[in-house]
């Protein structure tokens, strides 16, 4: 039970960090400045909810398209990893920011922050690779809407934070994030690499 | 490879819910059935474009003596980068605003609609992998056609769908379509360095 539940927990740390929230809230926040308090709250609420319902699509939908595809663990694997490593690199060296930023005189919907701040394209595969594990769909889950709730708090914290902490602060949370995630991609290359070698014998 | 793994590589690729938006840029003057019948002339270009490709790219590769795994890793190597583009789509859009000059806008013929944006570079160079590998020669051609048969539809109805979903959508769909390019690449990668591994260089 308890092998369960740190399996559950370290999935939900996981995708947690993958999804970010501590790097992007300041992004989001200076985002949705422009807007009054409380349609700030609307934006905020309507993006998580929508970055929830990309979370438990690609968790119970993704796993059927990529068998149909014919894609290998070690593939998805690797692609994540991969991913997540241009995304890692654009936080470390935030000058040439791989997410678009631009057009934004508009109100965000869905694109930039439910996807691809909230949920990018390294958490889906997370997520994926999450729904690909035998027998772990249900802990699996149980981490996907942990980490969504963790990830919903500080998002939500987001404006407030900004006032805290300072620019400053964030950058330098942002620098620690993007270390943390380049150690994560790298280990997931490894990891895929690992499950190709082992399907060769 | 199967026929339906071929198909949806090529549909992605082809990438129509991408180009829907460039494709209404284009002809935001014209009426309803101009559009329609300068859509389905050039998607007409477009599969004529990719099938004297089918035809001459198979010959071209065979003279030059690819090997199979030169192919296999080449082709994921191509469609890696392809994928990335549309997941990360930085270094496209001065690109695209260079092709489409708004001060003079002449009604597309085969420029810039056929070619480059629905039988471009990177699908051209994709069925031409795809006829090496595939002995089955019929496979590919059932896949250019059916790949092109949904991409007509989605541009044919490009401003009805434009209109429902809206515009971020449409570039959501993109990224989530360049994530699955992406890891069809990188089994493709996979597959050539298995085959290298089993069987050494050939």
């Amino acid at each position: 039970m308890s092998a369960v539940l740190a399996g559950i927990l370290t999935k939900a740390l996981q995708l947690f960090l993958v999804l970010d929230p501590i790097g992007n809230t300041g992004i989001i926040a200076t985002l949705i400045a422009g807007f009054s308090k409380e349609r700030q709250r609307v934006i905020l609420v309507r993006e998580l909810s929508i970055a929830l319902l990309i979370l438990l699509t690609v968790f119970f939908v993704g796993t059927y398209l990529l068998a149909a595809i014919g894609v290998s663990q070690a593939a998805i694997t690797i692609t994540g990893g991969v991913i997540f490593f241009l995304f890692s690199i654009s936080l470390l060296f935030p000058g040439q920011t791989v997410v678009s930023l631009r057009n934004l005189d508009e109100e965000p919907l869905i694109v930039p922050i439910a996807t691809p701040l909230i949920v990018g394209p390294s958490s889906t595969a997370t997520v994926i690779l999450f729904s690909h594990e035998p027998n772990m769909w249900l802990p699996s889950l149980v981490a996907v809407v942990l980490a969504w709730i963790l990830t919903a708090i500080i998002v939500f914290l987001g404006p407030f934070l900004l006032l805290k902490v300072g620019k400053t602060g964030m950058q330098v949370a942002e620098r620690i994030v993007g270390m943390i995630c380049t150690l994560i991609a790298v280990k997931m290359v490894l990891k895929g690499l690992k499950l190709f070698f082992a399907d060769l014998q | 490879m199967s026929l339906f793994t071929t198909t949806l590589s090529m549909f992605l690729i082809m990438n129509s819910v991408g180009h829907i938006m460039a494709y209404l840029g284009l002809v935001d003057q014209l009426d309803e059935r101009r559009r329609q019948r300068i859509i389905i002339r050039e998607m007409f270009f477009a599969l004529l474009i990719m099938l004297l490709f089918y035809f001459v790219g198979g010959l071209l590769l065979d003279a030059l003596e690819v090997s199979p795994q030169t192919m296999s890793l080449a082709g994921g190597l191509i469609l890696f980068l392809i994928a990335i583009r549309m997941i990360f789509p930085r270094s496209k859009q001065p690109e695209e605003q260079q092709l489409f000059l708004p001060s003079e806008k002449p009604e597309p013929f085969i420029f810039p609609i056929a070619t480059p944006m629905i039988a471009g570079p990177s699908i051209l160079t994709t069925i031409m992998l795809y006829t090496h590998q595939e002995h089955i020669g019929y496979r590919v051609i059932a896949a250019i056609l059916i790949a092109w048969a949904f991409s007509i539809t989605i541009l044919f109805f490009a401003q009805e769908i434009r209109n429902f979903v809206g515009r971020r959508a449409l570039i959501a769909v993109e990224r989530l379509m360049g994530l699955l390019l992406t890891m069809m690449a990188v089994e493709m990668l996979l597959n050539g360095l298995r085959s290298i591994i089993i069987g050494g260089i050939a």
